[in-house]
């Protein structure tokens, strides 16, 4: 084990106290007196020993007195030397590396709030420098409308019409970008958020502002969950205004928003019987700025998927789509039991 | 009747046109003063430095003021405001480009009465100006505990 020609070593006490690290030497020679004494119950001691080559061998070293002369003094001892050197090494790699994760954890948090923050300043910059343009755009497109309107050629009528839809479309996107962004950053509140009034308010906004659609809702009560009020607010929105789009075109309209669970959560569902999706797109779907529609069939910019499953990430829950096309669309909201059934029982 | 002004505090040469449209059509006996820089506006309303022998009443009706500004931006103008008694009371109305939440809490907890996002379209941003002008012309009473000017 120490590389010692097994014929040739010779061990005393004090030639074996002599091989141990200097720094080892008077713990060890206590731990023995300790047990020799009767002070302490048995001997066990590790310590670093040199080999023949003049390292340090990490020794574990247990022993046991055998036989007791007539007065009770110890007359000999036996025991064993184990090499511990492979345990000691990983020990302190371990050590070495528990001090260095948590400095790692703290320099990475530290990057990645620096990038969140530039990431933040970057999109209220662009949204403050692309709104003024495009208000400039819209504003002038506007004021060559109201002045000279009636005295335009259709033609001209025609390409003034498409300069301010292309703005509205450039509008909806520098909002969209926002909105993904906000829901992205920021810290998490948590409180009780009752879902069950927020859709039926967005539902009630919807209807007020488009009273030729006549559309059958129903919103189950009690859909209360604990999570950031406004970015939850945020995606019953944007799954109600979907239901609210693709509906559109379909006779006898239904939305329902409902309860829906699965192990270890629960949340809510948006159904609709609308003009839903081939599922074999489903990958695309959360994708921001990735639409299933054409724009002529349903308008849209295709953020209002990719802010909802973002959100409900952020609360570590998950978002499920099933739809068949023609037939309408399903999005269920799951959010963690444990955060979720928390609120509920919460006095409020 | 007292002359009756307006501040408009608006740096974006375009966007100021299209304010002034907005607001002259809809306040046509309405005054309406200009100002490009958050340093300027204070001079106007202080009446100092350029501003020191200006004519018109002491203070505007109301400010229509930008929350990004160049020297001094709107919430610093905002803040100085609130903290001198003269003005401490004037109507303010921020204007912004994005309904930022931080700009939003920012203007009220500094006393803004008033916090705008500019909207995009046309319509809305005349309709929209010339709804908060004439709201703050008309309708408008000061906050109790405060002497009008």
């Amino acid at each position: 084990m120490l590389g010692f020609d097994p014929q040739s070593f010779k061990l005393t006490l004090d030639s074996w106290l002599a091989q141990l690290h200097p720094e080892d030497r008077p713990r060890v020679a206590r731990a023995f007196e300790d047990y020799v004494a009767g002070r302490s119950a048995e001997y066990r001691v590790e310590f670093r020993q040199r080999t023949s080559g003049g390292h340090w061998k990490w020794i574990l070293s247990i022993g046991k007195i055998q036989a007791y002369d007539d007065n009770g003094r110890p007359l000999r001892m036996l025991g064993t030397h184990t090499d511990i050197d492979a345990i000691k090494a990983a020990q302190a790699a371990l050590l070495e590396l528990n001090a260095t994760l948590e400095s790692r954890v703290t320099a990475r948090t530290a990057e990645l709030t620096a990038a969140n923050q530039e990431l933040d300043s970057f999109v209220y910059a662009v949204s403050h420098d692309l709104r003024a343009p495009l208000r400039a755009m819209m504003g002038f497109s506007g004021v060559l409308a109201e002045d000279l309107g009636p005295t335009l050629p259709p033609e001209a009528k025609g390409h003034l019409h498409h300069i301010v839809q292309a703005g509205r479309k450039m509008s909806a996107l520098v909002e969209g970008l926002l909105t993904l962004s906000r829901s992205a950053r920021g810290p998490l509140q948590r409180h009780r958020v009752d879902v069950s009034a927020l859709a039926r308010a967005r539902l009630a906004e919807l209807a007020a502002a488009d009273p030729a659609r006549a559309v059958a809702v129903s919103v189950e009560d009690g859909l209360v969950f604990q999570g950031d009020g406004r970015l939850l607010a945020s995606v019953v929105d944007n799954l109600i205004d979907n239901a609210w789009k693709y509906t559109g075109a379909t006779d006898q309209a239904s939305i329902r928003v409902e309860a829906c669970e699965e192990p270890g959560y629960r949340g809510f569902s948006v159904t609709d019987n609308g003009a839903g999706f081939d599922m074999a797109h489903t990958t695309r779907l959360f994708k921001a700025f990735q639409r299933l529609h054409r724009q002529d069939e349903f308008p849209g910019i295709g953020i209002g998927l990719a802010t909802v499953q973002r959100i409900v990430q952020r609360h570590r829950g998950h978002v499920r789509a099933q739809a068949e096309p023609g037939k309408g669309a399903a999005f269920s909201v799951f959010l963690p039991l444990s955060s979720a059934a928390e609120e509920v029982s919460e006095p409020s | 009747m007292n002359p009756v002004n307006l501040l408009l505090v608006e740096d974006n040469p375009e966007d100021e046109m299209l304010a002034l449209r907005a607001l002259k059509k809809a306040l046509p006996s309405t005054r309406i003063d200009v100002a490009r820089d958050g340093q300027q506006a204070l001079d106007y309303l202080f009446k100092t430095d350029a501003y020191a022998g200006r004519d018109g009443p002491e203070l505007p009706a109301v400010v229509l003021l930008d929350i990004s500004l160049p020297r001094l931006s709107g919430l610093e103008v905002l803040e100085r405001l609130r903290a001198d008694p003269r003005t401490a009371c004037l109507p303010v109305v921020m204007l912004t480009s994005s309904d930022e939440p931080r700009d939003r809490a920012r203007s009220y907890a500094l006393g803004c009465n008033s916090f705008v996002q500019k909207p995009v379209e046309f319509v809305a941003h005349a309709d929209t100006l010339a709804r908060l002008g004439i709201y703050r012309l008309s309708i408008n009473e000061p906050p109790s505990g405060c002497t009008p000017f």
